[in-house]
């Protein structure tokens, strides 16, 4: 059953644009607002299952291990550790992003840090003044070398 | 429980192009679906119980995209239904419904019309978890080359490793005439190439393809009553697992290992992956090659060494043929179908969701 009428003749190809304009608002929920709230105080926090004694970031209410609800949440030491760097370069810019690890945390935090800062570094997160916190991850400015 | 025989009696395609500007999303389906009609001897409209379509509606840039699915595949006033994720995952689906009774012949189709899509970076970035990844300014290059690098650390896992992988699959995709970017790459071309993000670098990550690949399914009782030859499904599995940034492995991908599990209990059989004739293994990422093949419990000895001989993806995988989004997985089921049709053996397909999922399916096929 093959189309016997094809194309070939590239100026008769026609297409129509168009977009999709989507907005979207996402809530924080609960453990969100406890971790973007900390941020907001100059605090990482991670959720901690009482059950199984893991402690995640980003957190949750629920462990992801044992289904327990989780309503501990606890502060993670002042200093986490890269083990990994990517660089992205535009012209003389470069924009670096590491994945931040804290003790005894599952996950941990994606983002931007200081020139000099190498795989295997101890970091701590450098946040803006704090009348100028918002809430959210862009509270921190990078990760430098602790 | 005695599980059902279950096999794929017909496999068609149309395109595998980086883009098909001449014909429609729709159109280019119709092609995939006659041809594997034509080769299973079926009539879509009489004969099929069930019809599969493997789409997300970003990609398609029209939401409840399943609804105009039907007619094109032959499924109009037909039982239906879209799995939004990989293709195996979709075969899998057609397995159970042959496995509950629902069903003696599912037909299952895939495709990309990716280059129809203006601007891929903010479908690929709207995947990500918007609270901790966009609002960093995550994007997912960067998402994919720290996951490059965390990885490569972890595993011991070279860029020597890695070219050697790239210029492989490159060069067996010039005997494939699937295979749109097949060509003769040297390890000089791939370090002067762009840096995306370092460590990933452009031939890093496969170009994009479009096509259709449609298969029909059917329990080996139809397929003996009708005298089909067919490509038995001996396993399937699939998993989806913690991503690594939220605390999931690193070092090989656990959704692969996990998958593999429960396609040898369904097969009922302690294959290794070395049991397999044809290895069709994601590698839309050359890193994630790596990590999904020691998913599989091979070591890196054995993965470098399975490289150089040409062990895996023979037909150049993703970096010849392409990434064709949810069509990988049936992308990789025709080659290792057209490979086992020719040689017979046995093959396992390994196939991945895409970044930044840890979702994964994996096949076990015999000729």
């Amino acid at each position: 059953m093959p189309i016997n009428e094809r194309i070939c003749d590239v100026t008769r190809i026609r297409n129509w644009q168009d977009s999709i304009p989507l907005h979207y608002l996402y809530t924080t929920g609960i453990a969100g607002e406890r971790f973007f709230k900390g941020i907001m105080q100059g605090k990482i926090l991670a959720s901690r299952c009482k059950r199984c004694k893991e402690s995640f970031i980003p957190p949750r209410i629920y462990c992801v291990n044992c289904y327990s609800k989780i309503e501990e949440f606890v502060e993670v030491g002042g200093r986490g550790r890269v083990v990994a760097v990517a660089e992205r370069r535009k012209g003389r810019k470069r924009i670096r992003y590491a994945f931040v690890r804290f003790e005894g945390i599952k996950g941990g935090i994606i983002h931007s840090i200081d020139d000099d800062v190498k795989v295997g570094d101890y970091v701590k997160p450098v946040f803006l003044p704090r009348e100028k916190r918002k809430g959210d991850l862009s509270d921190i400015t990078f990760f430098v070398k602790t | 429980m005695v599980l059902k025989r279950v096999g794929i009696v017909g496999i068609g395609y149309e395109g595998f192009r980086p883009s098909l500007p001449d014909i429609s999303t729709r159109e280019m389906m119709f092609m995939a679906a006659s041809r594997a009609y034509e080769m299973a001897s079926v009539d879509p409209r009489k004969d099929v119980d069930t019809f599969i379509c493997c789409t997300e509606d970003f990609w398609e840039g029209w939401s409840i995209t399943d609804e105009m699915v039907p007619d094109q595949i032959g499924a109009a006033q037909r039982p239906l239904c879209t799995v939004t994720s990989d293709s195996i995952n979709g075969i899998a689906n057609a397995f159970m419904h042959i496995q509950s009774g629902l069903s003696d012949v599912v037909v299952v189709e895939a495709h990309s019309k990716v280059a129809d899509v203006v601007t891929k970076e903010d479908v690929e970035n709207l995947g990500l978890e918007p609270l901790y990844l966009r609002t960093a300014g995550v994007d997912v290059d960067m998402l994919a080359a720290l996951e490059m690098d965390y990885f490569m650390r972890a595993a011991s896992v070279s860029r020597a490793n890695l070219d050697e992988l790239i210029v492989l699959e490159k060069r067996n995709g010039l005997k494939n005439q699937r295979a749109s970017y097949g060509m003769v790459l040297s390890r000089e071309d791939i370090d002067s190439s762009e840096s995306l993000v370092e460590p990933l670098k452009k031939y890093d990550r496969a170009e994009y393809a479009e096509g259709s690949v449609v298969a029909v399914i059917a329990s080996e009782d139809w397929i003996k009553k009708r005298k089909l030859d067919a490509i038995y499904i001996e396993g399937v599995g699939w998993s989806s697992t913690l991503p690594w940034y939220d605390g999931g492995m690193v070092e090989k991908a656990e959704y692969v290992e996990r998958a593999f599990k429960m396609a040898r209990k369904v097969a009922g059989k302690s294959y290794t992956a070395k049991s397999f004739d044809r290895v069709e293994v994601d590698d839309t990422y050359s890193y994630k090659a790596f990590q999904h093949l020691f998913a599989l419990g091979l070591s890196k000895e054995d993965v470098v060494e399975g490289v150089k001989s040409g062990q895996f993806n023979k037909g150049g995988g993703s970096m010849g043929a392409g990434n064709m989004i949810e069509a990988n997985g049936l992308y990789r089921v025709l080659e290792a179908y057209t490979s086992l049709e020719n040689e017979g053996g046995q093959a396992l397909v390994v196939s991945w969701r895409g970044q930044p999922t840890a979702t994964g399916g994996v096949l076990i096929l015999s000729g």
